[in-house]
């Protein structure tokens, strides 16, 4: 009887000691904002097969090559955007706040996963813009398909 | 000349087994009689226990020489040759020395036969039946759990680090069923929940390669689930739990998902029955079924499976075991959850698309999986020093996904349908008492039609049809050193232009240093074929994964020095030490190939874990106490940078107290604790939310259990202190739940 006794009282002492260490908590949440872009289309559009699909995406980060294309955590996506006009307005609801360090229009071209790239960029501020919470970040985003920017970019 | 062989033949089998007999008496160094102890003739079926006075008699012996050994709990065994004429009637007595301490388990995963568990020259840990019954263990992650070195991360069991984490794709641990392996067609991951829950010895778990005696997929250890043998009276036994998930403490978490408030309700029954109907044959079979509705969404299963057992001896020299599995489960396979923020709820990948209506969230595919095993095996008693056995194995699977919209199963042709099949011969020979002989021929090979697989002819059916040859020897140097060696040859065909060979050896040696205490020193190698899903899946459904051909098998080596032993402390004190050194090439992992755009499972750099494990276990005297305790340190790294491995804990701790309260009030406590990997590395955090974070585990479950004459009721609270862990990336390991048992059993 002694030994129970002895077990319960460590296991008393462990429970006391452990009971207030809950783990794994859900984390800070500092809430969401809005983009709401227009875009300004100009030179000749790719043809349809090179242009499977067209969205806005801003990235919390530079990539350095399209496997950065999945860092999907780190990216706001619109749906997908018109094709073949001069000009076109996308909103992008429910956006991780923060700053946006890289964000443009980015091209299908074919069917595979990472065949995106960029055909116009966010450029005023240094392409830099910030998302705060419960807020709408207005930008402005110019493609011209003769003059693609460079991707790679250079840091 | 050849019909006089017949004819001798047929003498042999049926005349003069009959006319020979021993009986006797086994006594103690003391004088009195050792009721039960066994009187076994090596290499046959004869055999008898000792009565109440330690009187035995064996009849029906063959002529010539035989080898029969005395044991008994307690005792030293004992050996003794002795020689039978025609006819001829002995009678002996026989005076077993006591020992002084030593447990009676034993085990058989290490040398493929019986031996006592202090004696093996490799690290086994064993799980009761008693401790099965205790956790309310009804699928085998449960019962691993608490096993020192082992840790769950989901469905992929890691034995000192060997596996980390690798999607579920393929397992570095085998699984055997009464030294039989169990497996899948696709695969080759372990069948957890199919376990015959209520005919189960024990579950042995050999940790290190154990590729020289079981070949591929021993590459991290061997988990053997050792079923009973049929009781002489006919038992039934019925079992039913009903329970509930508690709701996570978090408003935060709970209010992501419409049910996160709610009491989740999960059940089950099992039934079982086994009988020795006769001395030539006996059987027993076991069902389950369980429906869980889940912790979080769409986690849900309904699980049925069932075994059976039969035996049948015709003659004494001869057994047949069949063992039949059938598994049918439908689940929602809760992959990745939305964030941290919402842990409840199943994920989505997508490319700013919305959803479509109707549609799963692709982090759960829904399936309905349905699985067959099917075991034969046959044993031949040639004579005292020689038999031989032959196994045979079939494995069926067919999964069939599940329409998001209408919930209907979607056409087979949109799933997978597999079967692998095998065959081994085994010859087993004696030539003196202190040395066994094992000699081996297997072949298997998987036939498997699957939308995701694509093989490299193009052909939707076959794949790397295996043979292997494989040798075991046992010797004992002297009466305290044990030499075991074994080496095994695997050939196996990737396709048609392509072959792999394998060899494995391993060599060992146990020492009894003094009595109770034996020192061991183990070297072996362990490797593992890529597995069909590895290798050949092409699918772009949920991701885009593209096949690989060029796959190599992975590769380990072990070295391990360990002590085993026991002194008297208060009642028994028994502990076990190893150090050990483990290097692996060729760890297979899913990456995201840029070259291919897509994922594919490689072979990755060279790594060695090295550490150490200590075992502890105490019952006082009256046997109303007992604890066991383990530790295991681990230190990964991958030799080309000197990076830790992923998902590998450094330190892990896990511990056990059994108690009777008062009469046949029992109580008990299991406590597990994992720490925090120090690498998570996973292409996993590059599309799912917060799929880096990890932490430290900490689980502790309680148990109180009663009796009445058939009747047992039992409570169990599952992570009674709440504490919230990542089971491995974006998921959630199990909440606090509540458990009610009952037990008939007669």
């Amino acid at each position: 009887m002694g030994d129970m006794k002895s077990a319960l009282a460590i296991l008393a002492l462990f429970l006391s000691v452990s009971a207030c260490d809950h783990g794994l908590e859900p984390p800070d949440f500092s809430g969401t904002g809005t983009i709401l872009g227009t875009i300004e289309y100009v030179g000749e559009w790719p043809s349809p097969e090179n242009l499977q699909d067209l969205r806005f995406v801003g990235m919390r980060f530079v990539p350095r090559d399209t496997s950065d294309f999945l860092q999907l955590n780190l990216m706001a996506i619109s749906p997908g955007l018109k094709k073949n006009v001069t000009f076109d307005e996308f909103r992008v609801d429910e956006v991780t706040t923060g700053l946006y360090l890289y964000s443009g229009i980015a091209q299908k071209f074919d069917s595979d996963l990472l065949s995106w790239r960029p055909v116009g960029l966010y450029t005023n501020d240094a392409g830099v813009f910030s998302v705060a919470p419960n807020q709408t970040t207005e930008i402005h985003i110019r493609v011209d398909f003769d003059n693609l920017p460079v991707f790679p970019p250079t840091q | 000349m050849m019909r006089f062989a017949v004819i001798l033949w047929l003498m042999f089998l049926s005349g003069d087994i009959a006319a020979q007999s021993l009986k006797g008496r086994v006594i103690s160094d003391d004088g009195a009689p050792i009721p039960g102890a066994n009187v076994l003739v090596e290499g046959t079926t004869f055999g008898a226990s000792a009565n109440v006075d330690g009187r035995f008699e064996i009849t029906k012996l063959p002529v010539g020489t035989v080898v029969v050994r005395i044991s008994s709990v307690g005792f030293y065994s004992d050996r003794v040759t002795l020689v039978f004429a025609a006819d001829e009637h002995k009678e002996v007595e026989w005076t077993l020395k006591e020992k002084v301490f030593e447990s009676d388990e034993v085990v058989v995963t290490a040398s493929r036969r019986e031996q006592p568990a202090l004696s093996v020259p490799v690290s086994v840990s064993i799980v009761s039946a008693e401790e099965l019954s205790r956790r309310n263990v009804i699928s085998l992650d449960d019962a691993l759990r608490s096993v020192s070195g082992v840790q769950v991360l989901d469905n992929q069991i890691n034995i000192r680090g060997s596996s980390g984490f690798a999607y579920n794709t393929g397992s570095r641990v085998l699984m055997m069923l009464d030294g039989r392996p169990l497996l899948t067609a696709d695969s080759d991951g372990i069948p957890l929940e199919a376990l015959p829950s209520s005919q189960i010895e024990r579950i042995e778990v050999l940790k290190g390669p154990g590729s020289a005696l079981y070949g591929s997929g021993a590459l991290g250890g061997v988990i053997n689930v050792i079923t009973k043998d049929f009781p002489d009276t006919p038992t039934t036994t019925v079992r039913t739990f009903a329970g509930t998930w508690e709701p996570v403490r978090y408003q935060t978490w709970r209010q992501g998902w419409k049910h996160g408030e709610e009491f989740r309700p999960f059940w089950g029954l099992s039934a079982s029955y086994a009988q020795k109907q006769s001395p030539k044959f006996g059987w027993w079979g076991n069902f389950t079924f369980r429906r869980d509705s889940g912790y979080m969404e769409l986690s849900g299963r309904d699980v049925f499976h069932g075994f059976g057992k039969a035996t049948w001896r015709p003659k004494p020299a001869y057994k047949l075991d069949v063992l039949l599995g059938l598994m049918a489960k439908q689940q929602d396979a809760f992959i990745f959850w939305s964030s941290a923020r919402d842990v409840l709820s199943p994920g989505r990948v997508s490319f700013g698309d919305p959803p479509k209506p109707n549609s799963s969230p692709n982090g759960a595919p829904d399936n309905f999986v349905k699985q067959i095993s099917f075991l034969p095996s046959f044993t031949h008693f040639l004579n005292a020093q020689w038999f031989y056995e032959i196994k045979a194995r079939v494995f069926g699977s067919l999964v069939q996904p599940i329409d998001d919209q209408t919930g209907e199963l979607k056409n087979l042709s949109e799933g997978t349908v597999g079967f692998r099949y095998g065959a081994e011969g085994q010859l087993n020979w004696f030539p003196q008492p202190a040395t066994r002989l094992v000699f081996g021929v297997s072949r298997d090979a998987i036939t498997t039609e699957s939308s995701f697989f694509t093989t490299s002819d193009g052909d939707a059916l076959g794949g790397q049809p295996e043979v292997a040859l494989f040798s075991h020897l046992e010797q004992e140097l002297t009466e305290d050193l044990q030499l075991v060696g074994g080496l095994r040859y695997d050939h196996y065909q990737v396709d048609n232009a392509t072959t792999e060979t394998r060899l494995s050896p391993k060599l060992s040696l146990a020492y009894t240093w003094v009595p109770g205490q034996v020192v061991r020193v183990a070297w072996g190698h362990g490797f593992r074929v890529p597995s069909f899903a590895e290798r050949f899946t092409d699918d772009r459904e949920f991701l885009p994964i593209v096949r690989n051909l060029d796959l190599r098998p992975e590769r380990s080596q072990s070295i391990e020095l360990g002590i085993r032993g026991a002194i008297p402390l208060g009642g028994l004190l028994s502990w076990d030490f190893s150090a050990f050194h483990n290097t692996y090439s060729g760890f297979i992992e899913p990456r995201l190939v840029l070259a291919e755009q897509a994922f594919q499972f490689i072979n990755l750099p060279n790594a060695t874990i090295d550490g150490a494990e200590i075992q502890l276990e105490w019952q006082d005297e009256s046997e109303r106490l007992k604890i066991n305790a383990g530790y295991t340190f681990l230190d990964s790294k991958e030799d080309a940078t000197g990076e830790d491995l992923p998902f590998r804990a450094r330190h892990q701790f896990v511990t056990s107290l059994d108690s009777k309260i008062w009469r046949t009030i029992t109580g008990g406590l299991d406590f597990r604790f994992a720490s925090q990997p120090d690498r998570v590395e996973s292409d996993f955090a590059r599309f799912i939310p917060d799929a880096e974070i990890t932490g430290d585990t900490r689980v502790l479950d309680l148990r109180l259990s009663g009796s009445k004459g058939p009747f047992e009721v039992a409570v169990i609270v599952n992570n009674a202190l709440e504490y919230y862990y990542v089971e491995r990336p974006a998921l959630l390991g199990a909440p606090r739940r509540y458990t009610l048992r009952l037990t008939y059993r007669k």
